[in-house]
């Protein structure tokens, strides 16, 4: 656990240096927060708007504005933070704008032989135990995709995101009450859909 | 139920590999930057802005998102508060036929 501790503030220091590099003007170490974070943007971005060109329009638009604004971050948050917060309230703007795809299904299998590859990372555990873990990770993800907007989006940030309710509810805009009966709803359907499995 | 939040718990660490590779686009976009693309610091963004670099803002959020601890702290301080009055009430009533004759006494 310290250890894991450790390697978060190491992780912390650096995006500091780097921020602080970048706010000088230095390119290079604003590529390497890049490098670092996109997946993790576009990940975020893909669940919630559940459309990849979209995911990368959206990570495109995310560094847009952190180049354009890193003067402007003073850090008082990690820099993880501020860039998941931003980029929670980027897509939650883009879905405001188009409500098409609410009730759309989405096949992440399809996404899968498409070329959107699922991978886990930081995961210590047997080859065995890896697989068959990885494997009902993708099926509740693939339950949690497939879901109302109205679930979907409440779960995805309180659960894979650790937001607050309240901060959930300040961004979605609904009371606290209804954003806790959506995800408990939510959370009941994925388990009883995975019960069925 | 438990189950259920470890595999939640293992889905954080999931990294959905994009089709294309991603960060030279965005890097490429950067190296870019026309003014058309500035219009994106829209004024919810710079809301965005002011409000992650406010240090009242994000204690009061704070607060609101631990009411239950600040509700805690509160109930000690009041319980605290409480047992020193009534320490302070039961020395001066162990004082008051001092205090009695004193008055008298004047």
């Amino acid at each position: 656990m310290t250890i894991e501790k450790n390697s978060e503030k190491n992780k912390q220091t650096n995006d500091e240096i780097l921020v602080a590099k970048s706010k000088n003007g230095d390119k290079a170490a604003f590529e390497e927060l890049v490098r670092k974070y996109s997946k993790y943007v576009y990940t975020t971005a893909f669940f919630m708007v559940r459309n990849t060109q979209e995911a990368e329009d959206i990570s495109q638009e995310v560094f847009v504005k952190v180049y354009l604004s890193i003067d402007g971050f003073r850090g008082l948050s990690a820099f993880k933070t501020w860039l998941r917060k931003l980029t929670v309230n980027t897509c939650i703007d883009k879905l405001r704008l188009r409500m098409k795809t609410a009730n759309k299904k989405i096949s992440l299998d399809s996404m899968v032989e498409d070329g959107t590859e699922i991978l886990l990372y930081e995961f210590n555990q047997s080859v065995e135990k890896f697989f068959q873990d990885k494997e009902t990770v993708k099926e509740i993800l693939k339950i949690i995709v497939n879901l109302d907007e109205s679930y979907r989006i409440p779960l995805i940030l309180r659960d894979l995101q650790d937001y607050s309710y309240i901060e959930i509810a300040e961004i979605l805009k609904k009371p606290v009450g209804t954003i806790k009966t959506n995800i408990h709803r939510a959370r009941k359907i994925i388990k009883k859909l995975m019960d069925d499995k | 139920m438990n189950e259920f939040k470890k595999f939640l718990k293992v889905a954080k660490d999931i990294i959905v590999n994009p089709e294309s590779n991603i960060e030279d686009k965005i890097i490429d976009k950067i190296k870019n930057i026309s003014e058309e693309d500035k219009k994106i610091l829209d004024e919810g963004f710079m809301e965005f802005l002011k409000k992650s670099n406010s240090k009242p803002y994000l204690f009061n959020k704070k607060l609101k998102e631990n009411i239950g601890l600040m509700i805690f702290i509160g109930a000690m301080g009041i319980a605290a508060a409480g047992t020193f009055l009534f320490l302070e009430y039961k020395n001066y009533k162990k004082q008051k036929p001092v205090y009695k004759k004193r008055c008298q006494s004047l």
